[in-house]
């Protein structure tokens, strides 16, 4: 089955439904709609909170690699590749 | 401002 690449110019965010809590700096998060429990982890906790509001992929790039030691080329394509994780489990908003 | 040490993003499905 090929699924469409997120582009990294479309706009994404939370879903509403979840309850997050810290948890040793790492995000673990209850999915109201599905009784699922993820853990984020720590980078994964920190693009959770850039999800609060709308972002594009390119956007939370910028953000991250102003805050973590990591090439942009190689922090957008785990970026993309989380939220695309993300968007299997009906957790966010593409593109509204 | 010192940047962190990056860690791959990933998103564990915990069991119950």
């Amino acid at each position: 089955m090929k699924t469409e690449q997120l582009r990294a110019d479309e706009i994404i965010s939370q879903k509403p439904g979840t309850l997050v809590s810290d948890m040793d700096g790492e995000k673990v998060m209850l999915s109201i709609d599905t009784g699922k429990y993820y853990n984020l982890g720590q980078t994964g906790g920190r693009i959770w909170e850039l999800l609060e509001t709308p972002k594009t992929i390119s956007q939370m790039t910028e953000i991250l690699c102003a805050e973590y030691e990591i090439e942009a080329d190689k922090c957008m394509e785990q970026i993309r590749a989380f939220v695309t994780k993300l968007s299997g489990e009906g957790l966010i908003i593409i593109g509204k | 401002m010192q940047k962190k040490e990056w860690q791959a993003p990933e998103l564990e499905v915990l069991e119950v």
